[in-house]
């Protein structure tokens, strides 16, 4: 196997990923799933090797919205992937057709375009365009929509908030109608990042808590192992002690598959023999690296652009705390060094932006409730940019 | 010559074998990356490149060369793999839809293919939305199983065009249609690929090209003289003086491909016109780049590249804001957006971050506008290592003095270059110590054989040291003896005294100090500017250690050809730091050997040789002595060096630079060499393990 940090992986080369993809159908058994994760775990090489995996009884449709500006434009989308899919039937949408034609929908060759004037109507063409669908076979339908928040964002820019939250609205109102239908939400932000009104009332009138919630872990340690010695073997990286050299990566980067491609590709590059301590160095220099290769200044910059004002100092003060605690704290311990940060005593808002930081990845809460750093490799990194020793 | 078009702006022009003729350190690179295409041409993974380096450093030569390969492989002649490249002049790419129709049209133009070409032309009946799902259906059919390479060259411009919106559409495309593999560059890293909004964040594995080395260099001005046929390029660069021009260039090129490449033509040329016309004509063609660069720039960012031009060296963001009367929250910004736009480069010491010019030849491009009424220092220094003085001379003379425009830009420049000069041809005689003192040998032996060569060997000693004293102003009462009656009295006297025969057994048998007691005897009269000429203190005891040590040193038998010079810098260099560490120990005699260096070179023109010894020996010294040890030492030569060296402003450098070095060694912050310019900046490498970049 070949390194390729970032690019696109082929679906047989995607490790580690078939108990949680075996989960995955389980819950798509029953309803709908938003699939979080940490960027660049994986999420979008899961998705594609479920849809390229889907048993004959399902219909998997895969979708990049990260383009889409407007609720006409996913109308748009979701209407030529029905199309696409009836039309090998020598079927097609007929509910959706009338409408467009009533509203003077050109045809070119085949390939329908939605009128301007159809903007207003985006959610009756949907439904009637998702109606086709349902009706013209007895699959179930899943449809993947990958980068939905971009999508949500993009509209929200563009048309605001309410318009992003009825398209929420809209999709949880389709999946009420249709036992036959789920969707796979994904997207390297979370929802809640993006729709300050879904933070603000707290997620009582989530337009997604119909769907189930799975978090896209990293590669378990063995599987790490696996992914790491299959790409110094593909490298052809030469290595004192494969197994241990193997082993180390996966442990340094925390199984990351993203970072092990990038460890492995600058182990390539170096031409040396593959060490433990050539590993370590590796790794100290990419945190490092002025460059920012393994872009890790993410994890500082996501503070400012997706927190609000108040919640940033609360969001840096606990992080900075747990990046240099020697041990995991308890709450109670990390709101009182907080507390020498900042004039505080607001322990609600300390305990929302923690929430926060939990959804986003970077605090994890062991079972006894104590909170630490979720990714070494992460927490070396915020050490670094935040010139904390 | 008339060999191989070598293309200086264009290099995908160029043909194959001269591109691979000419191909220099990235082998590997080129290698890895053809790699990743036939691994995306043969298996669903696909990989996708990002070369970042500035202009001029070897990204079209790179992908062409890979293009070119990639076209060899199976994968490609079996209709695998095909490509569509996106040249450098791809401009107007404003929406998804250009982006496809530039492919489609890549396309065509590389397969000609006229059904393509056909279906390409009814996309223009359609309005744009229309257009861009016809023309991302038409791609995808045309492709059908088979892998895309995209070549894109200015990724950065690329997606300027394309915005927010087109470069989601594009990442959407990419997503869903797993059949593309692109190799980019770009001048720099840019908003697009490192911002952690924007749709490719993360996307590439990115390649930053380096410079190239002095030995690469070097490679490449061979590669280049074996394709063109020229043996006389060959066959210099095998030499000293190949070596020195080639040094010379570095620091114009700052390993810039391009340079080398534009300059290769004028390394044998030993005209000089040609030469300065040549860089001149060269720095004229890219001023205009350089200023169009610089005029694309907001007011406040032009403030901040023209203050980092100005100063040369590396500065804080809090003297950029002070400077430019910003505030520092501001300057940090444009900096920053400088930086990724490849203009500055920045320098972070612990968490503060200094920002200098990236690109030598911007700052040049920009002297020449700005200090139309003084030389380039850079080009200056060309000009010294690759003329020898009488070259530059012959030059002067023909440019009249009243001359004005680039004439007289010329004559600065030569002047300039031949003040820095001097001291080598005065003390060319360490590559020949010993012809003088043969000559005496035989002449006070009574060995008449060679008698008018060898009082031609001292005569000419004799008058390079009355062309020393040509420099200076004679001092005080002595001032009405004219530096020619000294030398034509030192002449006269010393005849009579090889004639009178006055000199001890002692004296007679070592024969530098038998010169050295002439010279010595036949000036007392004019002792402050010819003291200067001689190393030892006239008054103080003549002891055998001097005599051995100084006195062969003191003339010249000969105008040094370049490759003499640089053998006696060298030497010189070399010599000047033994000089000085076997009086370390004792600050009187330092004290003394620092006089009379600064007395020999002082006026002649090549004090920036004895500067540079300095700066070396006091370097040695930090390192040699380790942080605890050289502190005091450096310390004591601090007030001593001050003393002495302090009212020449030749010095300047080397007294800076050991106030910076104490202050390093006390503190240990590296910062304090920021304030050096780049090239200064080298001298100091040594001190430490790895040089920051």
């Amino acid at each position: 196997m070949k390194t390729n940090p970032g690019g696109q992986i082929s679906i047989s080369d995607i490790i580690g990923r078939d108990e949680l993809i075996s989960r995955l159908w389980d819950v798509l058994l029953r309803q709908s799933l938003v699939l979080t994760a940490e960027r660049r775990m994986g999420k979008t090489s899961v998705i594609l090797k479920m849809r390229a995996e889907a048993t004959a009884d399902k219909l998997a449709i895969y979708r990049d919205l990260e383009r889409v500006h407007t609720p006409l434009e996913f109308t748009q989308l979701v209407f030529d992937d029905v199309s696409s899919y009836l039309s090998r039937y020598n079927r097609t949408t007929i509910k959706a057709h009338q409408l467009i034609s009533q509203l003077s929908g050109t045809e070119v060759k085949g390939l329908i375009k939605l009128p301007d004037v159809a903007a207003p109507h985006w959610k009756t063409l949907l439904s009637r365009t998702i109606d086709d669908l349902v009706e013209h076979q007895d699959l179930t339908i899943i449809m993947f929509w990958d980068e939905l928040p971009l999508m949500l964002y993009n509209i929200k820019q563009r048309m605001g908030e309410a318009v992003a939250m009825e398209i929420l609205d809209t999709l949880r109102s389709l999946r009420q109608m249709h036992n036959s239908l789920r969707m796979v939400f994904t997207g390297s932000i979370g929802l809640h990042n993006v729709i300050s009104s879904l933070r603000a009332s707290g997620y009582a009138n989530d337009p997604t808590n119909d769907m189930y919630t799975m978090d896209v872990p990293p590669l378990t340690n063995a599987y790490a192992i696996q992914l790491a010695t299959k790409l110094l073997q593909g490298e052809r990286v030469p290595c004192d002690n494969l197994p241990s050299c193997a082993s180390r990566i996966a442990q340094m980067v925390d199984g990351i598959p993203y970072f092990i491609h990038h460890v492995v590709d600058q182990l390539k590059l170096s031409g040396e023999t593959c060490t433990m301590s050539g590993i370590d160095d590796v790794i100290a220099s990419s945190i490092a690296d002025q460059q920012d290769r393994w872009h890790l200044r993410y994890y500082r910059d996501r503070i400012n652009t997706y927190y609000l004002p108040a919640e940033r100092p609360f969001a840096l003060s606990i992080l900075d705390i747990l990046s240099i605690a020697e041990q995991p704290l308890t709450f109670n311990s990390l709101f009182n060094q907080v507390k020498t940060q900042q004039a505080t005593e607001d322990r609600e808002a300390a305990l929302e932006v923690l929430s926060l930081l939990q959804r986003d990845h970077y605090v994890l809460s062991a079972t006894n409730g104590e909170l630490s750093f979720r990714f070494s490799v992460i927490k070396r990194a915020w050490c670094i940019h935040r010139g904390l020793d | 010559m008339g060999g191989p078009f070598l293309s200086r702006f264009t290099p995908s022009i160029m043909a194959p074998e001269t591109l691979e003729a000419i191909f220099v350190q990235r082998e590997e690179l080129a290698d890895r990356l053809i790699g990743f295409i036939e691994h995306s041409a043969q298996t669903d993974s696909k990989q996708h490149n990002l070369l970042v380096g500035p202009r001029g450093i070897g990204k079209t030569h790179l992908v062409s060369i890979v293009y070119h390969r990639v076209r060899q492989l199976d994968c490609c002649k079996n209709n695998q793999l095909i490509i569509a490249w996106l040249r450098e002049e791809e401009w107007g790419v404003m929406s998804f839809l250009d982006l496809l129709l530039r492919i489609l049209r890549a396309l065509i133009a590389e397969y000609k293919d006229s059904a393509l070409e056909g279906r390409v032309e009814t996309l223009y009946q359609h309005e744009p939305g229309a257009a861009e799902r016809l023309a991302a259906t038409l791609l995808r059919e045309f492709l059908a199983d088979r892998t895309l390479l995209v070549i894109v060259e200015n990724l950065d411009d690329l997606f300027l065009g394309l915005e927010d919106e087109g470069q989601k559409r594009l990442r959407s495309y990419i997503q869903e249609n797993p059949f593309l593999t692109i190799l980019a560059t770009s001048q720099s890293l840019f908003g697009g690929v490192s911002l952690q909004t924007s749709p490719f964040y993360g996307f590439f594995r990115i390649s930053h090209l380096e410079e190239l080395s002095l030995d690469e260099a070097t490679l490449l001005l061979g590669k280049i003289a074996e394709l063109e046929g020229d043996s006389d390029l060959a066959s210099l660069i095998g030499t000293s003086l190949g070596r020195v021009r080639i040094r010379a260039l570095q620091r114009l090129a700052g390993g810039n491909h391009r340079v080398y490449i534009i300059f290769s033509q004028f390394l044998t040329r030993e005209s000089l016109t040609e030469l300065i016309e040549a860089m001149m004509r060269t720095l004229d063609e890219l001023t205009p780049y350089y200023h169009e660069r610089i005029r694309w720039l907001s007011p406040q960012q032009r403030k901040i590249v023209e203050l980092l031009s100005d100063r040369g060296n590396a500065l804080s963001v809090k003297e950029i804001a002070a400077r430019c009367f910003m505030s520092q929250q501001t300057a940090s910004a444009q900096l920053k957006l400088l930086r990724e736009w490849g203009y500055v480069r920045t320098n972070p010491v612990g968490r503060q971050s200094y920002y200098e010019l990236r690109e030598p030849l911007m700052r040049l491009c920009i002297e020449v506008k700005k200090h139309r009424d003084e030389p380039i220092r850079l080009v200056v220094e060309l000009l010294r290592s690759w003329y020898t003085s009488d070259e530059l001379r012959k030059r002067l003379d023909t440019i009249p003095l009243e001359s004005v425009g680039g004439p007289r830009l010329e004559r600065e420049h030569i002047a300039a270059a031949l003040n820095l000069y001097q001291m080598a041809e005065v003390l060319v005689s360490l590559s020949q110590p010993n012809r003088i003192d043969q000559a005496m040998l035989r002449l006070m032996n009574g060995d008449d054989s060679e008698r008018d060569q060898d009082i031609e060997i001292i005569s000419a000693a004799l008058k390079r040291m009355g062309f020393l004293t040509l420099r200076r102003k004679p001092l005080g009462d002595d001032s009405a003896l004219s530096p020619e009656d000294v030398a034509q009295s030192s002449w006269l006297k010393l005849l009579g005294a090889l004639e009178e025969n006055e000199f001890t057994e002692k004296q007679r048998s070592n024969p530098s100090s038998y010169l050295y007691h002439v010279v010595r005897e036949t000036v007392k009269d004019y002792r402050p500017p010819m003291r200067r000429i001689q190393f030892v203190d006239i008054d103080s005891e003549f002891d055998e250690e001097q005599e051995r040590d100084l006195p062969e040193y003191l003339v010249a038998s000969h105008t040094p050809s370049p490759d003499e010079t640089l053998e006696l810098r060298l030497h010189l260099l070399q010599y000047i730091q033994t000089y000085l560490f076997e009086a370390a120990g004792n600050q009187r005699k330092l004290r003394r050997r620092l006089e009379d260096l600064m007395g020999a070179v002082v006026g002649s023109g090549a004090e920036d040789v004895l500067s540079e010894a300095l700066i070396k020996y006091f370097v040695r010294l930090a390192i040699s002595e380790g942080s605890e040890a050289a502190a005091p030492q450096l310390k004591k030569w601090n007030a001593l060096a001050i003393d002495v060296l302090g009212s020449s402003p030749e010095f300047e450098l080397p007294l800076r630079l050991l106030g910076m070095i104490i202050r390093y060694l006390n503190t240990n912050d590296k910062r304090v060499f920021l304030e050096l310019r780049l090239e200064e900046r080298a001298f100091v490498d040594p001190l430490f393990d790895k040089p920051e970049v």
